[in-house]
């Protein structure tokens, strides 16, 4: 699998799941019908991101409720980069929180986002790129 | 015949629908494009637009679209056997939910991945944008109404889920403030959440809390209603709160309890190897609803729901990586919820009855049968739940916890859905103290289904409830019929044949027709002088978008013909990239 680098969204967006109530957006434009949801910060870190890495890697954004492919993905990539036991668990512990950057398996940022430009520069330092 | 071999030849029917049908779709209909550049791409901009992984997407698809409404239908419907039902459950979900949702998903993709309601307004007629906010709100003041009795019905039937669901309020906000707080992993808490709830159905059966002597005080003829009155209270403050505040670690919960509740059906089958009791096709009191037409709307969600298609072009398209994603994404959206369907039927006919005889007397006509369906549902997972160690009355609990969870939640959100209706409405006609003043607007949510909800009517079974769950499925099916048309003019448009979209389409609109004209004929002879002009409403709509639907495919086939005759290209009125 090629590189791969994921983002885990804020508390953010329209809630609400279930049929005949899920998020939905009957409309696009005008009118109070129209749920504009407010910026996350992972909207900024991820279009710097998109614009600083190579096409081949892989940028996931992810609601933290998606804990089905989450956590599968984080023990993943945290066992290919060798770790196990307690260190995998913290690991996966702080990449499952709100606002958290992995890169790689390795967990970059976790309950915060730093800077687009700061984020850009250690997920390439992670990654190894020039 | 035991309830695990319907349950492996429905899921065998559903993988080859999703094997062979969806792949007919995608190949000869939708003719999907994998170097198609999607909106996600297009306008990729790390928060609405963002590709993501299909199966990653599949996830936000499908904890949207199913809840308690592919519950209750089939719980119902079962009246008329579990043959007929299981039957549309199975041919609807992969003929006609799934050429709905995977289509939705495509036609929003091809078009900037903009909103159904919009779609209706580019790809039918401007008016058919009117029509869409006209059957949006019945639909919700619809899902409100009867979510409302569903879980006043479970309250007074099981008191010990009383205690757990009021206790869920404050948990799921102390779990909001948390993970806002904090910033931290959303997953801990809300498996706290949920293991505190499933605790708490401990105390709940300890201390059952009824409202039944404080309804007799008040001078109320059933306690459903206080229970009612008090939900609708709670919903009003509910949907004027932010949602990260209740609504969404709340939906943090019932996402694991959604896993929870399908494992639990699927173990308790096959581990307690439980027989079907319902007949096969039940021999029906005379004077019952004929399963031609009224199953066809009985069972919505959970064999095609238009609701689907708000989720399908809402947030799904905009987040869809490649555009061959839609058919894994969309159509196995439809396949799950049509499953959870299934679940429903399984628990309404095996798990609730251990005799033909005992089943009977649950459904011995249909007001019996519609007011008690959900219950019934509750007791089939308990038996399930207990088949695989959880003592009976603690199972039953956590069912009804289950449905409640879901049921609430729905309401919570189809009352703020209906607020924005009702601040667009306000908007359209130009009374904007409508469009400004939110609680205004939200009391007019709150205030015309809980006035549905309040119907008198057939007394303590519930036949005002059965009559209203049709009028749910009614305009549900037409929210369908509307997506449906706009498919089919689109695909229409690009000359190819629009038969596999027109068949669900007709029918839809067919059965929906014919149950609203027999509807209508029982109201003005019994004189509901309430649901009559409801009725009638949702019929005038049904023939618009009737009217709507013929006279946009006919442009759609004359501009094929005008494209065959080289004057034109077909696709010249879609949106290329």
């Amino acid at each position: 699998m090629s590189r791969r680098v994921v983002l885990v969204r804020g508390a953010r967006g329209p809630g609400g799941g279930g049929c005949c109530s899920g998020d939905v957006r009957p409309f696009d434009a005008g009118g109070q019908h129209h749920h504009r949801t407010p910026d996350d910060p992972v909207g900024a870190v991820y279009r710097a991101l998109r614009t600083g890495l190579p096409d081949d890697v892989a940028i996931e954004v992810v609601s933290p409720s998606n804990w089905l492919w989450l956590v599968p993905a984080l023990v993943g990539d945290g066992r290919r980069r060798g770790l196990r036991g307690a260190a995998l668990r913290r690991s996966v512990r702080a990449g499952l929180a709100l606002e958290s950057l992995i890169a790689g398996g390795s967990v970059l940022a976790s309950g915060g986002l730093p800077p687009p430009d700061a984020a850009l520069a250690a997920t390439r330092a992670e990654l190894g790129l020039p | 015949m035991p309830a695990v071999v319907v349950a492996a030849v429905v899921g065998v029917l559903f993988f080859l629908g999703y094997r062979y049908y969806s792949s007919y779709l995608a190949r000869k209909v939708y003719v999907l494009d994998p170097a198609f550049v999607t909106p996600a791409h297009e306008f990729n901009d790390g928060n609405d637009f963002v590709p993501t992984n299909k199966h990653v997407l599949f996830g936000h698809h499908f904890t949207s679209v199913a809840g308690a409404a592919p519950i209750v239908g089939p719980a119902i419907a079962v009246f008329w056997g579990w043959g007929p039902a299981l039957t549309w459950i199975v041919l609807g979900t992969i003929f006609a939910a799934g050429v709905h949702d995977f289509g939705s998903l495509v036609v929003s993709v091809r078009h900037k991945a903009r909103s159904i309601g919009t779609l209706a307004g580019e790809v039918v007629n401007g008016r058919a944008r009117g029509l869409f906010l006209a059957i949006i709100f019945f639909l919700l003041t619809l899902v409100n109404a009867v979510f409302a009795v569903v879980i006043g019905n479970l309250f007074v039937n099981n008191p010990g889920a009383v205690i757990p669901i009021v206790v869920e309020i404050p948990v799921a906000m102390l779990i909001g403030q948390y993970i806002y707080k904090t910033r931290s992993s959303a997953l801990i808490p809300s498996i706290v959440g949920v293991l505190l709830l499933y605790a708490l159905i401990l105390v709940g059966n300890a201390v059952p809390v009824s409202l039944d002597g404080l309804a007799e005080t008040l001078g109320f003829e059933q306690t459903r209603n206080l229970w009612v009155i008090l939900l609708f209270v709670y919903t009003w403050v509910a949907s004027r709160i932010p949602v990260w505040v209740l609504l969404q670690p709340r939906d943090y919960i019932n996402s694991h309890q959604l896993f929870i509740a399908l494992g639990v059906i699927s173990l308790g089958v096959i581990i307690g190897l439980n027989t079907i009791q319902a007949p096969l096709v039940n021999d029906v009191p005379e004077g019952s609803p004929s399963f031609f037409p009224f199953l066809f709307i009985t069972i919505a969600c959970g064999a095609i729901s238009g609701f689907h298609s708000l989720v399908a072009s809402g947030t799904t398209s905009k987040q869809l990586d490649r555009e061959t994603d839609a058919r894994y994404v969309g159509y196995m959206g439809a396949v799950g919820e049509g499953s959870l369907a299934t679940g429903a039927v399984l628990a309404a006919t095996a798990g609730v009855a251990a005799s033909q005889a005992e089943w009977q007397a649950l459904y011995p006509d249909f007001a019996t049968a519609s007011g008690g369906a959900t219950g019934n549902f509750v007791d089939g997972v308990a038996v399930f739940a207990n088949n695989i160690g959880i003592p009976l009355d603690i199972a039953t609990i956590f069912a009804a916890v289950v449905v409640i969870s879901f049921a609430a939640t729905t309401m919570d959100t189809g009352v703020r859905l209906q607020r924005y209706v009702v601040q667009e409405i306000g908007e359209l006609t130009g009374i904007r103290v409508l469009a400004r003043n939110l609680s205004l607007a939200t009391t007019i949510a709150v205030v015309i289904p809980l006035a549905m909800a309040l119907l008198p009517g057939g007394g303590e079974a519930g036949y005002t409830f059965g009559v209203l769950w049709q009028l749910f499925g009614t305009t549900n099916q037409l929210t369908a019929g509307l997506a449906l048309a706009v498919i089919a003019v689109w695909v229409t448009r690009r000359g190819r044949s629009p038969v596999v979209v027109l068949i669900p389409l007709v029918f839809l609109l067919a059965m929906t027709s014919w149950a609203l004209l027999v509807n209508l004929r029982n109201f003005v002879r019994d004189d509901q002088w309430v649901l009559a002009p409801l009725d009638a409403v949702i019929f005038l709509l049904a023939l618009w978008l009737i009217v709507e639907a013929a006279l946009a495919l006919r442009g759609a086939f004359r501009d094929r013909t005008t494209t065959d005759a080289g004057e034109r290209p077909a696709v010249a009125r879609d949106e290329p990239r």
